[in-house]
């Protein structure tokens, strides 16, 4: 199983595509605030880490990185079925679980650890220049954020399952993003029209509660009024969060699971 | 101890409706080299996925080196290389690129095992050209190097020298000579070249329509192949009736233009001409001929079918 991810491994960081994405995930940030600074010519203030994150950029930035999710994950699981060079593995003597697992691995690593990381970049940089800032608590902030890494995990699975039953990259890739678009759809209409609550329900909605406040409040700081927002982080939206997207991700990777183990490969 | 590698045991094949393999049974030796033949959809390419684990069998049962059971059949596959069908390759990768990525997935120490294998394919001056850019025949030689690459006992090619030059296809059979003859390596070769099949095979198994028609060894083909006598009379319909009712001739081989050849008794050739004479058939042509590979191939195929 090692020696199926150190191949692929090989195969990936060899691949433009993979590092035209990773670029473009990890100057994304960035650039969305420079973008929001500059529509926002109002604000005078900096940007914090903290106001970073109480702007609510970080939930638009997740989506973007869905798309980088969906790229990294899928060629990571399929790219080898869309030419068939898989084959190579099984018929190397690899078994089929060994084969998958490998897969599976490489691409929560690529899809959803690397993309978990680059989403967090901003609130290092932010901080190292500026300082965390007031508008949150950082402990509860960076709480919340650790915790995105479920929805991603969970994210990730659904375009691993989509990717390895499709057995192409490109395929995978395009139903992801069919899917993400139709639940996004989906969640908008039902939350705005019918005030249904979806906390849970979808791993984009889950990734919105957490890395969006609710309340806030002004204090006065140091002679300045500010915006206090209210990041804490009630215990069910922790246990929910990683009980529903191990639940989630575990249906997803069965179900490719049994799909790669039983069929025959072209 | 056994010299069987390969037992192939009632072996069936089905997709959807249409069967690809049949009831198939052979063995394979070791040491041999075994040309699979049969035209394209025969099942060649089936049985030879099923062997490299790609396809699961309807029914019937697959045994190498001696196990049947999943792990064993993937432990068997570590003593083997298959190239089936066009090569896979990773295309916007060098040649080296491709076999590194293959000596990683197979765990081989030994870097320089990559070097070695493309000079045994003569593809060691390719540099940074990308498999996209390859010729069919480069391609090839690829996927033979991909094959080579674990040092193998036991070799499956689906039609290895398609697309290579007639140097190339001299290269190609002088490498597998010397494969089978210095390193005992055994080899299942598929090919529709059936004329260099017959410089290297030291077996032959004739497969259509997912069924075996034969198993032989190159001597028993030899032989088979040898002789026939082509009969051209006034009257052929009536010559073949007769051949089969009173000399018990079943296999007679009408050709298109009604004249017949006949593979059996040709030792009893006065006879035949005296029996078609005495009922009024009159002989315009009777001569010995000798068949060729491809001739007796395209018999074997039309009658068995």
């Amino acid at each position: 199983m090692f020696n199926i991810i150190k191949s692929l491994n090989y195969s990936t960081r060899r691949d433009t595509v993979n590092w035209i994405t990773i670029i473009t995930l990890i100057v994304l940030p960035p650039f969305i605030c420079y973008l929001v600074g500059m529509l926002n010519t109002d604000s005078t203030s900096v940007m914090t880490p903290s106001a970073y994150f109480a702007s609510t950029e970080m939930g638009t930035v997740f989506i973007f990185m869905c798309f980088g999710i969906m790229i990294l994950a899928s060629k990571a699981m399929s790219g080898d079925a869309s030419d068939k060079t898989i084959n190579y593995e099984l018929m190397a003597g690899h078994s089929r679980d060994k084969v998958f697992a490998g897969r599976v691995i490489a691409s929560l690593l690529w899809g959803g650890v690397l993309v978990f990381v680059i989403m967090l970049l901003p609130l290092g940089y932010l901080s190292l220049f500026n300082g965390w800032g007031v508008e949150t608590n950082m402990n509860e902030v960076l709480l919340r954020s650790a915790l995105t890494i479920f929805p991603i995990m969970r994210f990730t699975a659904l375009t691993i399952m989509i990717a390895s039953i499709s057995r192409s990259a490109g395929k995978g890739i395009a139903l992801s993003y069919a899917l993400f678009m139709v639940t996004t759809l989906i969640a908008s209409i039902l939350q705005d029209m019918f005030e249904i609550d979806l906390n849970f329900s979808f791993s984009m909605t889950n990734a919105a509660t957490l890395l969006s406040t609710s309340n806030s409040r002004y204090e006065v700081i140091n002679g300045k009024t500010e915006c206090i927002f209210d990041t804490s982080v009630p215990g069910d939206l922790i246990w929910k969060t990683i009980v529903v997207s191990l639940v989630f991700a575990a249906i997803y990777l069965t179900i490719a699971y049994i799909n790669f183990k039983k069929t025959d490969r072209d | 101890m056994s010299d069987v590698i390969v037992d192939v045991r009632n072996l069936s094949k089905q997709y959807g409706t249409q069967k690809a393999l049949d009831d198939v049974s052979f063995q394979i030796k070791k040491g041999s080299i075994v040309g699979l033949i049969g035209p394209n959809g025969a099942g060649k390419t089936t049985i030879m996925k099923i062997m490299g684990g790609l396809a699961f069998p309807t029914s019937g049962e697959l045994e190498m080196y001696g196990a049947t059971d999943e792990k064993g059949l993937n432990h068997a596959r570590t003593r083997m290389s298959f190239m089936i069908e066009t090569p896979y390759e990773k295309e916007k990768m060098t040649a080296r690129e491709n076999l590194e990525k293959q000596r990683l997935q197979k765990g081989i120490p030994d870097k320089s095992r990559v070097d070695e294998v493309l000079e045994i394919v003569n593809l060691q001056d390719t540099g940074k050209k990308i498999v996209k850019n390859f010729s069919l025949g480069m391609r090839q030689r690829l996927g033979l190097a991909n094959a080579l690459m674990g040092k193998p006992e036991f070799m499956v090619l689906d039609e290895p020298i398609n697309g290579l030059d007639p140097e190339g296809i001299v290269e190609i059979r002088e490498l597998f000579r010397k494969l089978n003859k210095e390193d005992d390596i055994t080899m299942v070769i598929s090919s529709h070249i059936l004329s260099e099949l017959s410089l290297l095979c030291t077996d032959y198994i004739f497969i259509n329509h997912g069924q075996i028609k034969g198993v032989f060894t190159a001597d028993e083909l030899r032989a088979a192949c040898s002789e026939y006598y082509h009969i051209d009379t006034d009257n052929n319909e009536k010559a073949s009736s007769i051949l089969t009712r009173e000399c018990g001739i079943e296999t007679i081989e009408a050709l298109e233009d009604g004249s017949l050849r006949i593979y059996e008794g040709l030792d009893d050739i006065h006879n035949i001409s005296k029996t078609l004479y005495d009922n009024g058939i009159i002989p315009v042509e009777l001569s010995k001929n000798e068949v060729n590979l491809e001739d007796y191939y395209m018999r074997m195929v039309q009658d068995r079918q």
